[in-house]
């Protein structure tokens, strides 16, 4: 396979790791640079602060799942030792053909030993611990009967006594949620209370009346959420309490709201696989939520088989940030053996273990824009509808093909051919940047028969369904508006 | 459907909401929709649903409200979510384009993110992270337009004139429309750059602006407008307008921007000006204006208020030196004469003693007399300034020594100033001080000055590089225990030299090893390579970061033999992990020259 600079980019876990990796680079730090016979394994001795040569190494026996090595006690994989390893390969430093070091080529075969277990273990059915199951499930319900509790004192007592102190005492109390094994369930609540205080505890924690007052709207919708959470909540988890295979629900994404991380092998056992799956990505945005203490990468992607908008979610925890890998914009068409579907939702949530890039060409953008949607009413409907389900995603995804891109009045709109219209419009959902004043900027071509990738916002006082248009797709490229 | 009763209901919830759920119950509001719900509920089985749900909780306990209000909520949002309104009336009109000259969007976010952070927020090392930027050419994006507007009102000046000076014109004329959106005529700076950039974007689209600027602007706004109007002959009139300005800065700025030009109109304001009292803003104009009369005239000026001066009129010192600070970086025959004159008679002028309320005295007069001559540079200003050094004031003595090393021979050089170099307090040793940087400044890569006097200014810089030293130099500095003369002037085949240097490493805690290496490097010392990893190995033991002195140390790598290379290699691998960077990066040079073909 070709390792070019831009696949190594996209395999360091941040861009620190990158500047480092080619600092190591620079300071011709790689002394001993070698490759296997079949060039499957580049390995390497590297100056480090130890004693001896740090020995990284890059090993592409499953070109779609590379591994990376090294003897260095970085955390981070792959290291700046490994990154700088492909870096030189990429400048076309010589790599002399040389055996595997005995240490490597052990690893190597235990490696494959592992997939070849993995792969025999997950044809057998696998077997649930039922009592220790039940006694969790018995928790969790537990832990929503605590929900309900805080959610029905605060409607009790009125959205007009929180305030940053009172909000701060409810995520105090919502941590049992997560002791009582709903994650979900307590970053539904924070992001509640954090509509009542500023992000960082400072002098001015505390929201002004006028600003309070614009969240009343979206702090009730959350409320119902929650107050649906606990009522569909119980539901689910008494009818998994009921069935003795006990499986989680793949239909709905309630198990996802009560905190549930989905093994891919669950997701493989109930047939929300794809195999030969083809992405092109039409958006990204990194941002902190600080709601839920984590950095979140979300990938907004075109499912090139299926024609689905399906989205990438990375989160990294505070506490570990550094250690996961931070995704990045792609530019390239990922191929991935097998695409994992979650459930639920008009935009699912998709995962790969493993993938290959391939540069996108023409006739992958004439492909995606075959799936772009032509009939605006048919994409609102479908939109209505998803919102209309207390748990639904409330900023749902789609890809348009409009037939103009104008102006009605003062408004910036998209039209379909039979006149049907959508107003565009911002929403700084998730800290993205604004994008409205980019259109202006764009080459002439977009103003007619072009797809749009929209994210779509409710304003809730004001009854209106707009969209925010994050990407412009034309024959030939994919204009990004925001990251 | 009637969707106002859904709203109305959609609004008392809220306001239950807010206040507490049992307020809900008994509600009067509530229970009056319930049955126009209930009548509605005949034709849409929703409304009725509604209305149950309104009765669950006006009729119910306070201790069910909350649930009840939540159930009937969670209903009403799910009816209003169906009902969003996506529209806009009125025709469609074709979208106005501005197409820039960039359509690229393919930075990733890693990239960028930074550089918005860069230029949107508050922090440190912005400056450069932009100005690295501009350099690769990383603004093609047409993402980073917005954050570079935003730019122009950036609380740190010099990112904000970057922005505007070579950032946002590059865009193109594509971009005008977005900058003259957010344009305040009454705001500050950043409006002011913003004005500036639509000039350059458009010089003749723009002109109306600028004259709507200039009557109705703030003073930042008129400041640009006045340098924008400056740049087209028809529009002076306007700006010789300002030149009468009440407001300084804006008198400044149109004396500026009319310097530029050469109209009887202009030329009699200038030398209207030269007469009054305003050489503060005049200092700027006059330097960059090249109409002769102009300079006669304040030159003329010049005369007269130094011939006051000489008839012990020191109240005349302040403006003598106004009219000298407009005279800075000239080198036209007329101006050379003018000082040559009032040089001749440095030795009354010195005598002035102050002027009343000024700390300036004669002493300072002729200090900036000798400056202007030196950035002249002629040799008849040179010789002129040598021939009168024993006159001058020891703040010249800068000015003196450069003058001698850039007019007299090496000899000459020696037999006047080697003698200071056995001064060891008071005048004497100031003077050898500043002799001993002229040497390192012309034997060293960088050298730092705390005199004030710029000793690396371009044409002093290209003399040091070139000069020869009297070989007597060195013999004296040995004698006189000037360790910084010896380490830049030592020599190969000079025994004391390098017996001195030697005793020099010797000292306990000796901060300039660097130098030292160097100067024996130049010595061809055999053993140097060895001495060299010895003093690193000694030098980094124990110490906690890369001081000043390590650094030094290291860069003096540069000097070994290439053929040692392997050996400062190995010695790397078993440096500290703090130090290896910087020692590896000094390696470069060595190994640069180490693959360079031999000279044939």
């Amino acid at each position: 396979m070709e390792i070019t600079e831009a696949y190594i980019d996209l395999q360091a876990p941040n861009a620190a790791a990158i500047k480092n990796a080619r600092a190591v680079l620079l300071k011709r730090r790689l002394v001993g640079l070698f490759r296997s016979p079949d060039g499957t394994l580049f390995f390497g001795n590297c100056k480090g602060s130890g004693a001896e040569n740090y020995q990284p190494s890059a090993d592409f026996a499953d070109p779609a799942k590379p591994v990376f090595r090294c003897t260095c006690p970085s955390h981070q994989f792959p290291c700046k030792h490994s990154l700088a390893l492909l870096y030189a390969h990429a400048q076309g430093a010589k790599f002399l053909e040389k055996e595997a070091p005995a240490d490597l080529s052990e690893k190597r075969s235990k490696l494959q030993q592992r997939a070849e277990k993995k792969k025999t273990q997950t044809d057998k059915p696998h077997q649930v611990n039922t009592s220790a199951l039940k006694k969790k499930i018995q928790v969790q319900l537990s832990g929503l009967d605590l929900l309900e509790s805080l959610v029905n004192d605060l409607v009790r007592a009125g959205l007009g006594t929180l305030n940053a102190k009172s909000a701060r005492q409810v995520e105090e109390q919502s941590r049992q949620l997560g002791d009582a094994y709903l994650p979900g369930a307590q970053n539904g609540l924070r992001a509640l209370t954090g509509l009542f205080y500023r992000s960082q505890i400072s002098s001015e924690d505390e929201l002004k009346a006028t600003e309070r007052e614009k969240n009343y709207s979206a702090a009730l919708d959350q409320l119902n959420r929650l107050h649906s959470l606990c009522k569909e909540g119980r539901k689910y988890l008494n009818n998994r309490l009921q069935d003795p295979e006990l499986k989680p629900d793949t239909h709905s994404d309630i198990a996802a709201w009560l905190g549930h991380a989905w093994q891919l092998r669950e997701l493989k056992d109930a047939g929300l696989v794809q195999p030969n799956a083809e992405l092109l990505q039409l958006a990204f945005n990194s941002h902190d939520d600080w709601t839920r203490r984590e950095l979140v990468e979300t990938g907004v992607w075109l499912n090139l088989e299926t024609g689905a908008v399906q989205l990438t979610r990375n989160y990294r925890p505070y506490h570990a940030a550094s250690r996961i890998r931070e995704e990045d914009s792609c530019f390239h068409i990922v191929v991935c053996p097998e695409l994992y579907v979650y459930p639920g939702n008009l935009n699912p949530r998709v995962r790969w273990e493993s993938m290959q890039p391939r540069p996108a060409t023409s006739a992958d953008y004439a492909r995606a824009l075959k799936y772009a949607k032509t009939d605006l009413r048919a994409v609102i409907k479908e939109v209505k509808t998803q919102l209309k389900s207390p748990l639904g995603d409330r900023h749902p995804f789609a890809l348009f093909r409009y037939h103009a891109l104008g102006r009605a009045g003062d408004e910036l709109v998209i039209e379909d051919p039979s006149g049907e219209r959508l107003v565009l419009t911002e929403d700084a959902h998730d800290s993205e940047p604004a994008t409205l004043p980019l259109l202006p900027l764009l080459p002439t071509v977009v103003r007619q028969d072009q797809a749009m990738l929209v994210r779509f916002h409710h304003q809730l006082d004001a009854q209106k369904l707009q969209a925010k248009p994050l990407s412009v797709m034309t024959e030939s490229e994919i204009i990004r508006l925001a990251y | 459907m009637s969707l106002a009763l859904i709203e109305e209901a959609a609004k008392e919830v809220r306001r239950l909401a807010i206040a507490g759920s049992p307020l809900a119950v008994g509600d009067f509001r509530l229970k009056k929709l319930i049955p126009a719900l209930e009548q509605a509920g005949g034709q849409v089985p929703v409304f009725a649903q509604v209305a149950k749900a309104v009765a669950n909780l006006v009729n119910g306990s306070e201790a069910d409200s909350a649930a009840h209000l939540l159930s009937l909520s969670t209903l009403l949002n799910a009816i209003l979510y169906t009902q969003g309104q996506t529209g806009a009336t009125g025709s469609c009109r074709e979208l106005e384009l501005f197409p820039t000259n960039c359509s690229s969007t393919r930075m990733t976010a890693r990239a960028l993110k930074p550089l918005v952070a860069a230029l949107t927020t508050p922090g440190a090392h912005r400056f450069d992270i932009v100005k690295q930027a501009v350099e690769r050419g990383a603004f093609s994006d047409l993402r980073l337009i917005q954050p570079a507007i935003r730019g122009l009102e950036d609380s740190y000046p010099e990112l904000a004139d970057l922005v505007a000076e070579k950032i946002l014109p590059a865009y193109g004329p594509g971009l005008a429309p977005l900058l003259k959106q957010k344009l305040d005529l009454k705001g500050k700076k950043g409006d002011g750059r913003r004005l500036c950039v639509l000039h350059q974007l458009d010089p003749a689209a723009t002109l109306e602006l600028c004259k709507t600027a200039l009557d109705e602007g703030s003073v930042d706004v008129k400041v640009a407008a006045i340098a924008c109007l400056g740049q087209h002959e028809d529009c002076l009139p306007l700006v010789l307008q300002q030149a009468n300005s009440k407001n300084k800065t804006i008198r400044a700025a149109a004396l500026e921007a009319l310097a530029q030009h050469d109209t009887p109109e202009i030329l009699n304001l200038f030398n209207d000006l030269i007469k009054g009292n305003v050489f503060d803003l005049l200092a700027r104009p006059l330097r960059a204006i090249r109409n002769p009369q102009v300079v006669n005239s304040l030159l003329s000026e010049g005369k007269r208020v130094f011939g006051l001066l000489l008839k012990g009129g020191q109240e005349q010192i302040p403006r003598y030196l106004e009219i000298l600070d407009c005279l800075q970086q000239r080198k036209d025959g007329e101006t050379e004469e003018f000082l040559l004159a009032c040089f001749s008679q440095c030795d009354k002028i010195s005598k002035l003693k102050s002027a009343k309320n000024s700390p300036l005295t004669g002493a300072d007069l002729t200090d900036r007399l000798t400056s202007l001559l030196y950035v002249i540079g002629s040799p008849r200003a040179l010789e002129t300034v040598l021939a009168k050094r024993a006159l001058l004031p020891p703040a010249s003595f800068p000015l003196v020594l450069y003058s001698a090393l850039r007019t007299w021979s090496p000899a000459t050089v020696y037999e006047e100033f080697a003698p200071l170099l056995e001064h060891k307090k008071g005048a004497g040793k100031q003077k050898s001080e500043i002799l001993e940087r002229a040497v390192l400044a012309a034997c060293v890569q960088t050298v730092t000055d705390s005199s004030g006097f710029d000793e690396t200014d371009a044409s002093s810089a290209h003399v040091l590089k070139s000069l020869q030293w009297d070989p007597r130099w060195l013999d004296a500095a040995i004698k006189a225990d000037q360790g910084f003369i010896v380490c830049c002037l030592a020599r190969e085949g000079h025994q004391p030299a390098l017996n001195y240097l030697l005793k020099m490493l010797g000292t306990k805690n000796q901060p300039h090893t660097g130098l030292i290496v160097q100067a024996l490097a130049r010595c061809r010392y055999p053993k140097l390579t060895e001495l060299f990893l010895e003093l690193a190995a000694k030098k980094t033991k124990g110490a906690r970061f890369v001081d000043l002195d390590v650094q030094f140390l290291f860069q003096s790598a540069r000097h070994l033999p290439p053929a040692e290379l392997p050996k400062l290699e190995a010695f790397a691998a078993i440096l500290d992990e703090k130090f290896v960077d910087k020692f590896l990066e000094a390696l470069e040079p060595l190994r640069a020259s180490a693959h360079e073909p031999p000279v044939q």
